[in-house]
C-alpha cells in the first residue's frame, strides 16, 4: 500500500515534469512557427534561450500612431491606407519577414495632441510591439520619443521634423528630413529668387512651427536677407487679418508660413485679401491643404515636401498608381508616403539586424541606406535621414511639382 | 505704426467684431428670455456652417446666388434649436440653473461628436458666398464684406429690439423671465414662448454662420467652441440679455483682439479674457447692464 503510493507519487511527478517540458516546447513552437525544431529542443534545456529565440518568428509586430481625428485627420487617413497597403504587399512578398500591426491593424489616434499621443503610445505598448511607427507631428512625437527612449522601444518617427526628436535616445529614428534643413532650403530658395525682404508668421504653440521659423530666420540672416516682420499666431486661430496687414505694411516681398494644412487656406486667403501679392511659402505641413474656392489665391505659393506624387522615379510611380487605384487621390499625401516607407524600412532593418526583436531592429536601423518613395535615405549618427527635398507650387489650386534638390542644395530633377 | 496700418487694423477689428456680435446676439437673446446660457450656441453655428457647406454647391448648380443657402441653414438650425430645447433643456428646466448649464455643455460636446460622425473629422473649405469687391485706398483694403456683416448685424439688432419691445409676442417673451407662474396666469404659454425663443436664437446662429463662412471660409467640427466662447465674452461684456449690448460687446472684443495682435501677438486672448474680468469687477452687469437689485 505504502509502496504503491510512492510509485504513484513518482509517476505523477514524472508526468508533471514531462508535461511541463512538453508545454514549454510546444508553446515555443507555436510562436516560432513551423520548421524551428532546433529552437524547441534547446528551449527544453534552457529557459533563457527559449524566451529570446521564442520571439524570433519573422513577424515584426508594429504599433502605428497618427492623427486620425481633428484638423489633420486627412494625414491619419493617408497613413492608415498606406500602412494597410504596405503590410499587404510585404506579407504577400518573399522578403521572409512579415509585419503584424498591433491594435487590430488600426492606427492609434494621437489627435495631434501630446496627451492623446501618450495614451496612444501606452495603448500600443500594452500589446508588446517590437517597433512603433509615428507620429507625423513633432509636438506629439517629442513626448513619445522621451518615453520610448526610456522604455528602450524602437520609435521610427515619420514626419516629425523637429531636431530634438532623435536626440531623445538611441532607439529613435526618422525617415524624414529635419527642420534646420528644411528652413535652410527655404532661405536658399528666397536667395535664388533675389528677394531681400521677408516676413514670417508662425504658430507659437507648436514645436514644428517654432523649429522651422528659427531655421529659416537664421539662414535668411546668414544670407543677408532682411526679416522685416515676425508674426505669431496660435494653431487654433482663424483670424489672420492683423498679421497679414502687418506683413504687408512691413514691405516684405516673401511670406513664410511654417504651419499645418488646416489653417493654410485661412492664412493664404487673409494675406491675399490684405493685398499681399508676393510668394507665400510653407513647409511639409502644407501638404494636403484644401484650396477649394481659393484657387486664384494659391497662385505664387510654394511648399517644401518629402516627396512629390509627380516625381518620375519608379518607386514613386508604383506607389502613386497602387494607392490611387485603391483609395483615390484624396489622402495621397506625403504622410502616406512616409508611413509606407516606414514599413519597408523596418523590414530592411530586420534583414540587416538579423531578427525581428527590438534590439535587432535597432541594430539594423543604425546607418541604414534605404531607397523608397521618399527618395534615397541614409540615416546619420543621430538617426536622422539625409535625403532630397521637393519644392512644390500650385497651378489652378492643384499642387504641381517644381523641382527636387539633393541634400547639398543641387537641383536633381525639375519640372521645367 | 503708420496711419494706413492703423486704419487697416480698425477695419479688420470691425470685421471680426461684427461676426462676434452676430453670434453674441444669439446668446443674449436666449439668456434674456429664459436666463439660461446656451453653451451649445457655438455648435448651432457649426451645424449651420456645415449646412451651408453642403447646400451652397447645390444653389450654385441650380443657378441661384450662393447666399440663398442661408434659407436651408436657417431651417436646419431652427429645427435643431427646437429639438434641443424640447428633448434636452425642457426636461431639466425645473431642476435649476446649474442642471441647465451642465446640460448645455453636454449638448455642446454631443453636437460636436455627432458632427464628427456625420461629416467626418476633416476640415472643409466653404465656397465663396459673396463676390463683393475689395476697395483699396492708399494701401488700405476695405472688403465690402465687412460693411455687409455690420449692416446685417445692425438690422438684426433693430429687428429684434422692435420685436421684443413692440409686439405682443415680444411682450410675452419679456414677461416669462420675470415670473413664469404669473405669465401662465396671464394666458401666456410659457413652453411655447421658450421654444420660440430657441427657434429665433438658432436661426440667428444660421445667419451668423453665413457671415462667418464668408470671412473665414472653413468648417471644422470644433469651430463652435472657441468662437462661442469669444461671443459669450462679448455678450457678457456688453451686458448679457441686452440686445444692443451684444453688438457693442462683439465689436469691442474684435477691436481689442486685432489691436493687441499689433503690439503683443501672443497676448491677445489673455487681454480679451482680462478685459472681461475687469468689466465684471467694475460693472458686473456689463457695459449696458442696469444694476437692478435682487428682489427680496
Amino acid at each position: 500500500m505504502r509502496k504503491q503510493k510512492r510509485v504513484l507519487a513518482l509517476t505523477m511527478a514524472a508526468a508533471m515534469g514531462i508535461s511541463l517540458l512538453a508545454g514549454c516546447g510546444s508553446s515555443t513552437q507555436q510562436q516560432a512557427g513551423a520548421g524551428s525544431e532546433t529552437a524547441s529542443t534547446t528551449s527544453s534545456g534552457s529557459t533563457a534561450t527559449a524566451e529570446s529565440s521564442g520571439a524570433e518568428d519573422n513577424i515584426i509586430r508594429v504599433g502605428v500612431v497618427c492623427s486620425m481625428t481633428g484638423g489633420s485627420a486627412i494625414y491619419g487617413e493617408g497613413a492608415q491606407n498606406a500602412v494597410d497597403m504596405a503590410v499587404e504587399e510585404i506579407n504577400a512578398g518573399d522578403s521572409g519577414y512579415k509585419i503584424e500591426i498591433v491594435n487590430n491593424g488600426q492606427v492609434a489616434d494621437d489627435a495631434k495632441d501630446a496627451k492623446q499621443a501618450m495614451n496612444a503610445y501606452n495603448l500600443l505598448m500594452a500589446e508588446q510591439p517590437e517597433a512603433i511607427v509615428g507620429s507625423f507631428f513633432s509636438s506629439v512625437t517629442l513626448p513619445m520619443a522621451t518615453q520610448a527612449a526610456s522604455d528602450g522601444m524602437l520609435l521610427l518617427a515619420t514626419g516629425a521634423t523637429n531636431v530634438d526628436v532623435t536626440l531623445k535616445g538611441d532607439t529613435i529614428f526618422r525617415n524624414c528630413f529635419i527642420d534646420p534643413y528644411q528652413g535652410k532650403m527655404a532661405a536658399l530658395f528666397v536667395k535664388d529668387k533675389g528677394i531681400s525682404k521677408v516676413a514670417v508668421i508662425y504658430a507659437k504653440d507648436d514645436d514644428y512651427s517654432n523649429g522651422l521659423k528659427d531655421a529659416f530666420v537664421e539662414n535668411c540672416e546668414a544670407n543677408g536677407i532682411e526679416v522685416t516682420y515676425t508674426g505669431e499666431c496660435m494653431t487654433t486661430d482663424t483670424d489672420y487679418s492683423s498679421q497679414a496687414a502687418q506683413a504687408v505694411a512691413s514691405g516684405a516681398e516673401f511670406l513664410y508660413y511654417p504651419c499645418f494644412l488646416d489653417t493654410v487656406p485661412l492664412l493664404v486667403g487673409a494675406a491675399r485679401n490684405a493685398g499681399f501679392t508676393g510668394i507665400i511659402m510653407g513647409g511639409d505641413g502644407w501638404d494636403g491643404a484644401d484650396t477649394t474656392g481659393l484657387e486664384d489665391k494659391f497662385d505664387n505659393c510654394y511648399f517644401t515636401n518629402h516627396y512629390s506624387s509627380e516625381d518620375t522615379s519608379p518607386a514613386v510611380v508604383n506607389f502613386v498608381q497602387k494607392f490611387t487605384e485603391k483609395y483615390g487621390t484624396e489622402s495621397l499625401n506625403a504622410c502616406a508616403a512616409l508611413y509606407y516607407d516606414a514599413m519597408y524600412m523596418l523590414v530592411q532593418a530586420a534583414e540587416n539586424g538579423g531578427g525581428t526583436d527590438t534590439a535587432s531592429l535597432v541594430a539594423g536601423m543604425k546607418g541604414v541606406s534605404f531607397s523608397g518613395v521618399g527618395g534615397d535615405i541614409t540615416l546619420d549618427e543621430n538617426g536622422d535621414a539625409i535625403k532630397s527635398i521637393v519644392f512644390n507650387t500650385y497651378v489652378d489650386g492643384q499642387v504641381k511639382w517644381a523641382e527636387t534638390l539633393d541634400a547639398e542644395g543641387k537641383v536633381v530633377a525639375s519640372a521645367e | 505704426m503708420t496711419l494706413s496700418l492703423f486704419i487697416q487694423s480698425l477695419i479688420n477689428g470691425l470685421n471680426q467684431g461684427a461676426i462676434y456680435a452676430l453670434i453674441a446676439l444669439g446668446y443674449t437673446m436666449v439668456y434674456g428670455i429664459i436666463r439660461m446660457i446656451n453653451f451649445a450656441h457655438g455648435d448651432f453655428i457649426m451645424i449651420g456652417s456645415y449646412t451651408l457647406f453642403y447646400t451652397i454647391p447645390l444653389m450654385v448648380n441650380a443657378g441661384m446666388p450662393a447666399w440663398l443657402a442661408v434659407v436651408a441653414a436657417v431651417a436646419v438650425c431652427a429645427v435643431l434649436g427646437i429639438l434641443v430645447e424640447t428633448f434636452a433643456y425642457r426636461p431639466v428646466r425645473k431642476a435649476g440653473s446649474m442642471s441647465a448649464l451642465i446640460t448645455a455643455l453636454a449638448m455642446s460636446i454631443f453636437l460636436q461628436n455627432l458632427a464628427m460622425v456625420l461629416f467626418g473629422a476633416k476640415p472643409h473649405n466653404v465656397q465663396a458666398i459673396f463676390s463683393l469687391p475689395t476697395i483699396t485706398v492708399g494701401g488700405v483694403s476695405l472688403p465690402l464684406n465687412v460693411l455687409l456683416t455690420i449692416a446685417i448685424g445692425v438690422v438684426i439688432m433693430l429687428g429684434m429690439q422692435i420685436f421684443v419691445k413692440g409686439t405682443k409676442l415680444g411682450k410675452a417673451m419679456r414677461a416669462v423671465p420675470q415670473d413664469k407662474d404669473a405669465s401662465t396666469l396671464m394666458g401666456i404659454n410659457v413652453n411655447r414662448i421658450i421654444t420660440l425663443t430657441f427657434c429665433i436664437g438658432s436661426s440667428l446662429a444660421a445667419v451668423a454662420a453665413l457671415m462667418y463662412c464668408a470671412t473665414y471660409p472653413r468648417v471644422t467640427t470644433d469651430m463652435g467652441s472657441m468662437m462661442g466662447m469669444k461671443a459669450f465674452i462679448a455678450a457678457v461684456l456688453g451686458g448679457i440679455g441686452i440686445i444692443p449690448g451684444a453688438m457693442i460687446g462683439g465689436i469691442l472684443v474684435g477691436l481689442i483682439e486685432i489691436f493687441v495682435k499689433l503690439f503683443a501677438p501672443g497676448w491677445y486672448e489673455a487681454v480679451t479674457y482680462g478685459t472681461l474680468i475687469v468689466i465684471l469687477l467694475v460693472k458686473p452687469s456689463g457695459i449696458l447692464g442696469k444694476n437692478t437689485g435682487e428682489k427680496v
